[in-house]
Formats: C-alpha cells, sequence, structure tokens
C-alpha cells in the first residue's frame, strides 16, 4: 500500500498534494510547547532543536523519512524515554502551564493527561474489550461502577467502535481485528479524557479500508483532544493535519526540525527547499 | 514470467551449471538418507531402555495395585505377613500433605522472588538471579542434608517432621517457581509494559494488572514443573521426615511419602516388598504423567487464546 503511494507521488502527482487553507482548525490556545527539545540516547544526539506549539484543538503531525527521530520526539512528550537507561530529554516541554520535565507535574499524571496510541495495536491480551477501555480509569484509581459504565459506552462511542462491539464487550480484545484493536486502543486511551492523544504511525500496519476510518475518526476526534500524530506518509499527513512540523537528518545523523508550519503552507508554499523536496518525493 | 524466461538467453554457462546440479542432487539425496539412518537408529537406542522402563513399570505396577494398595496403610512389622503386599495410604497421604504444603507455600514465595528478579535490574539482580540458576542445579540431597543438620536440631527439637520435609521441598521449589516466572515476565511484549504506563498506571500496578496475567500460563507451566519434581523426589525429605506408618494429616507428625517409600521397600528383605515398590513407581509415574498433560494442555490453550 505504501508502496503503490509512493509511486503515484513520483509518477502522476508532481506536485505536493493541495490542502486546503480553510482546512486548517482549532485554537490559537497552545496545548504543549517545545522548547529547544533534543533527546540523546547514551549521549548520541538523535533528534535536536525541536521547537513548536502544538496548538488546543488541532492536530499537528511529525512528518520525515525514517529515522529522523519522529518517534524519539513523540515519546518525550509523555515521558516514555524514562523507561530506557541513558535516554535524556534537553530542552524544555511545557503542559499548559506545567513543564514537564522540570517536575512540575508527577510522570504518571502527565501520562494520564496525555495519552498515547503506539505504532501496532497493543490491546491488554487477558482482559476484555470493557475492562481494556475502563483500565486507564482503574489503573488511575477510579473504582465508581457508574462512572466506569459510562466510560465504556463514551469511548467506545469516541472511537467509532462501539455499534461492532457492544454485544461482545465481555469478549477478549483478541477477538478483535486488527483495525478495530486499534481503535479500542484509542477508546482506551480517551477513556482517561486527556488533554493530548499522541499517535505514532496508527495505521502504518492496517489495512486501507481500517485507515481511512482512523482517519476519519481523527477529524472528529480533535473536537474533544488534540491530537499529535507521528506519520511518514505524506498524504495522511495532508489529510488530517492543521499544523505541520517536518524533520530531517542533519551530517550526523540527528534528526532537526527543518520546517513547522500549518500543514496548507507545508504542503503548498515550503520555506524550505528541503521540505519542498521531501513533499515532492524526491527522498526518503 | 512467460515473458520474463523467454528474454533470458540460454548460455553454455547456464546449462552447464544446471547440469552440475543435476547430478549433485543423486548425491545429495542419498547423503540426506544416510544421515536420516543415523538419526533413526540413535532414537531408537535411546528410546529402548526408557520405553522398556515405562513398559516394566505399568507391567509390574498394576499386577500389585488395587484397591486395598491404594487405601490400605503398609504392614505393621511385627506382625508382617512376607507374603501380602499390604498398603500405601501412609505414604500417599504424606506426599499430599507435604507436597501440597510446600508448592503452596513456594508459589507465593517463588512468584514474589520472581516479580523483584524481573525488576531487579544490575548487580543485585544478576546475582539473585546465579544464586536461584545454582539452587536449581544443586543435587537435591543437599537440601535435605541443610534441613538434616541445621533445621532438626534448633527448629524441631531432634524429632522427625514432616514439616521438616515440607521445608526442604520449599527450598527446592522456590528457585524453580522464581526464574520461570521472571522469564515468564520478560517474556511479555514490552509494548504492554508501555501502554500500561502511558495510560499513568504506577509501574506496580503494570506489574499486577498487565505483567503477570499476561505471564501467568507460563509461571503455571513453571508451578507444575516444580510440583512433578516435588512429587518424585525422594533426597530432600529422607532423613528428615521419619517413617510413619499412620496416615498422618498432620504435617507436624512424622511422616511417610511415596518416594522414600519405594526407598525402603527397595531395601526390605522380602519379594512382597519390592513388588509394592512397583507398586507405587506406576502411582508416581501416573502423577507426574498427569502433572505434565495439564501444563500442556494449559500451554496449547495460552497459545490459542
Ligand atoms: N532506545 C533507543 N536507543 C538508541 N537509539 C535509539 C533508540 N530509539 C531510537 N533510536 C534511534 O533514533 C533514531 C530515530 O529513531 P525514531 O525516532 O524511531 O525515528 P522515526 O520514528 O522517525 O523513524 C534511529 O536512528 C534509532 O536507531
Ligand atoms: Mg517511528
Amino acid at each position: 500500500m505504501e508502496m503503490s503511494m509512493e509511486m503515484k507521488e513520483n509518477s502522476t502527482i508532481h506536485l505536493a498534494p493541495v490542502v486546503q487553507d480553510d482546512a486548517q482548525r482549532g485554537s490559537s490556545e497552545v496545548a504543549m510547547r517545545l522548547n529547544d527539545v533534543s533527546v540523546a540516547f547514551s549521549g548520541k544526539t538523535v533528534v535536536r532543536g525541536a521547537t513548536f506549539d502544538v496548538r488546543k484543538g488541532a492536530v499537528t503531525a511529525m512528518i520525515g523519512p525514517s529515522g529522523s527521530g519522529k518517534t524519539t520526539l513523540l515519546r518525550a512528550l509523555n515521558r516514555l524515554h524514562d523507561l530506557t537507561p541513558g535516554a535524556e530529554v534537553k530542552g524544555q516541554i511545557l503542559l499548559g502551564q506545567d513543564d514537564v520535565y522540570g517536575g512540575g507535574i508527577p510522570t504518571p499524571i502527565l501520562r494520564a493527561r496525555v495519552g498515547m496510541v503506539f505504532q501496532r495495536p497493543n490491546p491488554f491480551p487477558t482482559m476484555s474489550i470493557a475492562d481494556n477501555v475502563t483500565s486507564g480509569l482503574r489503573f488511575n484509581g477510579v473504582k465508581d461502577k457508574k462512572k466506569l459504565e459510562e466510560a465504556i459506552e463514551a469511548s467506545l462511542w469516541a472511537a467509532a467502535l462501539w455499534d461492532s462491539v457492544k454485544d461482545r464487550l465481555k469478549a477478549p480484545a483478541s477477538t478483535l481485528s486488527g483495525g478495530e484493536q486499534q481503535r479500542l486502543c484509542i477508546a482506551r486511551a480517551l477513556a482517561v479524557e486527556p488533554d493530548v492523544l499522541l499517535m505514532d504511525e496508527p495505521t502504518s500496519s492496517l489495512d486501507p479500508i481500517s485507515t481511512q476510518r482512523i482517519e476519519d475518526l481523527m477529524q472528529d476526534l480533535k473536537k474533544i483532544v488534540t491530537i499529535v500524530i507521528v506519520t511518514h506518509n505524506m498524504q495522511q499527513a495532508a489529510r488530517v493535519s492543521d499544523d505541520c512540523a517536518f524533520l530531517l537528518m542533519a551530517e550526523d545523523r540527528a534528526g532537526e526540525l527543518i520546517e513547522f508550519a500549518p500543514t496548507a503552507k507545508i504542503f503548498n508554499d515550503p520555506q524550505d527547499s528541503r521540505t519542498l523536496d521531501y513533499i515532492q518525493g524526491r527522498f526518503g | 514470467m512467460t515473458t520474463m524466461t523467454s528474454n533470458m538467453p540460454e548460455t553454455d554457462s547456464r546449462l552447464d551449471l544446471q547440469q552440475l546440479m543435476r547430478q549433485k542432487y543423486r548425491r545429495r539425496v542419498i547423503v540426506g538418507n544416510i544421515i536420516l539412518a543415523f538419526v533413526m537408529a540413535a532414537l531408537v537406542v535411546a528410546l529402548i531402555p526408557l520405553l522398556s522402563i515405562v513398559i516394566s513399570v505399568i507391567d509390574r505396577g498394576s499386577k500389585v495395585l488395587s484397591t486395598a494398595f491404594l487405601t490400605q496403610v503398609q504392614q505393621d512389622p511385627f506382625a508382617f505377613d512376607p507374603y501380602a503386599i499390604g498398603g500405601v495410604w501412609n505414604a500417599i497421604v504424606g506426599s499430599l500433605v507435604m507436597d501440597g504444603i510446600a508448592i503452596g507455600a513456594a508459589i507465593p514465595l517463588g512468584i514474589f522472588s520472581g516479580v523483584i528478579l524481573s525488576d531487579a535490574k544490575g548487580k543485585i539482580g544478576t546475582t539473585i538471579h546465579r544464586i536461584f540458576d545454582v539452587m536449581i542445579g544443586l543435587p537435591s540431597i543437599l537440601f535435605g542434608l541443610f534441613v538434616f543438620f541445621v533445621l532438626l536440631g534448633p527448629v524441631f527439637n531432634n524429632a522427625y517432621s514432616g514439616m521438616a520435609g515440607v521445608i526442604a521441598l520449599t527450598l527446592m521449589s522456590i528457585p524453580l517457581i522464581a526464574v520461570a516466572t521472571e522469564s515468564a515476565i520478560s517474556a511479555v511484549p514490552p509494548t504492554l509494559n508501555e501502554a500500561g504506563l502511558a495510560l499513568g498506571a504506577l509501574p506496580s500496578r503494570v506489574m499486577w494488572n498487565i505483567k503477570l496475567p499476561a505471564a501467568r500460563p507460563a509461571i503455571l507451566t513453571g508451578v507444575l514443573l516444580a510440583l512433578s519434581r516435588a512429587v518424585g523426589e525422594t533426597a530432600p525429605v529422607l532423613f528428615v521426615i521419619g517413617q510413619s506408618r499412620e496416615a498422618n494429616w498432620n504435617p507436624a507428625a512424622e511422616q511417610s511419602s511415596l518416594p522414600t517409600l519405594t526407598f525402603q521397600y527397595l531395601q526390605g528383605f522380602f519379594p512382597s516388598q519390592r513388588e509394592a515398590a512397583w507398586g507405587i513407581a506406576l502411582i508416581l509415574m501416573t502423577v507426574v504423567f498427569l502433572v505434565n498433560l495439564t501444563s500442556r494442555i494449559i500451554s496449547a490453550r495460552s497459545q490459542r487464546g
């Protein structure tokens, strides 16, 4: 699928996908602010110089070739690098007013406010569909039955999964298809009502129809949650995002933020020649 | 496909190569068959003694096995009838009581140790891991030796006790369960850990609610392995539990067990005692077989699910 897309880019679409300016929504309020963020593993810098604002209610895409540090930068936002010995995040990341790495907010609380959907669907295999949805609430100490029940329906609705699973909520999550599992993971992340939802190539392991569903879903989701999505599929970025961060490897193979702008601007009138080369499919 | 090949020239070198591969083919088949024959022969050599053990246990054991054999206690030595087999109920009860308590105690202790082991990073973690590995490899008689010399005096007032055997069996089982738990936990995909933490869960919560449930089938297999080992062990309990001829549900009393009674009977003077040993062997073999079967069913089911 990716292949055919790339070929299309090179053969038929010579210009970058046209993005309508009015696709840009979201407020000017800032949900997260990155200030010269860099990440290093055991002293080796993998991504650096990321400075941009994630606008509230918008979809912000991070694009760039494989290895340009998109995943690494995304995982800095919910402190998942804390798990990796030798990982070091520098610079400043703000969630609202809270300094993410400045001790302003306990990490588990941060992670409840900044949810994540991973590259491959990873529902908890020993839990039912319903228990997967409520797991985040239960982990965070919510015990109220009524609240949990409500969250099941509301989150599955929001993830466009309610109708297909409402009659088998007690079934193991593993009985769902790949696309449904990924939407279950979205529902699971939404249940704790996060401010921001991080999505790391959420459709890369899915078929085109499931991909389409999730892309459609994102347009509804951004009414309730700010989204940051990593994708190496430019068409996807053009379709779903309002703002776009383009990352590229520098000479020393560390990823750098080349350009950050509204998606329409990135695709129609990029300021950096490297951005233009990338969106026209000349490399990466 | 056809258009592809039709574009390719029929060069001499290609024909030569194909000819060569054709000649070599016959040789490869012959060599392969010879190797297969050797492997089969080795297999037969290994299987014959194994099978003959199983067959003679079933054959001779089944001649002894009866309701009376299972439900009566062993014969009183002062009223011993050398032509009667007697029973093994006392040893069955002893094994049930001691193995049950030992595994019951080793499960939480072993799983807790395994959890700590999987969390412990760096030097301490690897050191504990090494110690457990060594303990698993220790000859089981060392556990009996330890309890006999170190614990029997101070703890049990030099009196034989089933509890002394329980301690030996528990000590032997803990590292087995701990290492099984540790490897089961580390086999849980890291992305599940990340998913849990990304929801705001504390690491301990992720351990109990995500990792351990996902690891449960493999942990259970480890527990059953420890159980089947404990059921069959003679050495750890031989010196410390005494030789009770009565069925004792009280674990602290002098006890008997199936393997130790086998040992006793093998030393016995009368042919009837040796016959009884075959009967016990059949019981033990059946139990171990069933435990194995259970663990197979568990792991097969977990792979399906
Ligand atoms: N835990 C890690 N330790 C060391 N290097 C890492 C680690 N994670 C990622 N990297 C390196 O960082 C670079 C960027 O990776 P990544 O962020 O996954 O790129 P992208 O998501 O853009 O494809 C790669 O060269 C990768 O090898
Ligand atoms: Mg990536």
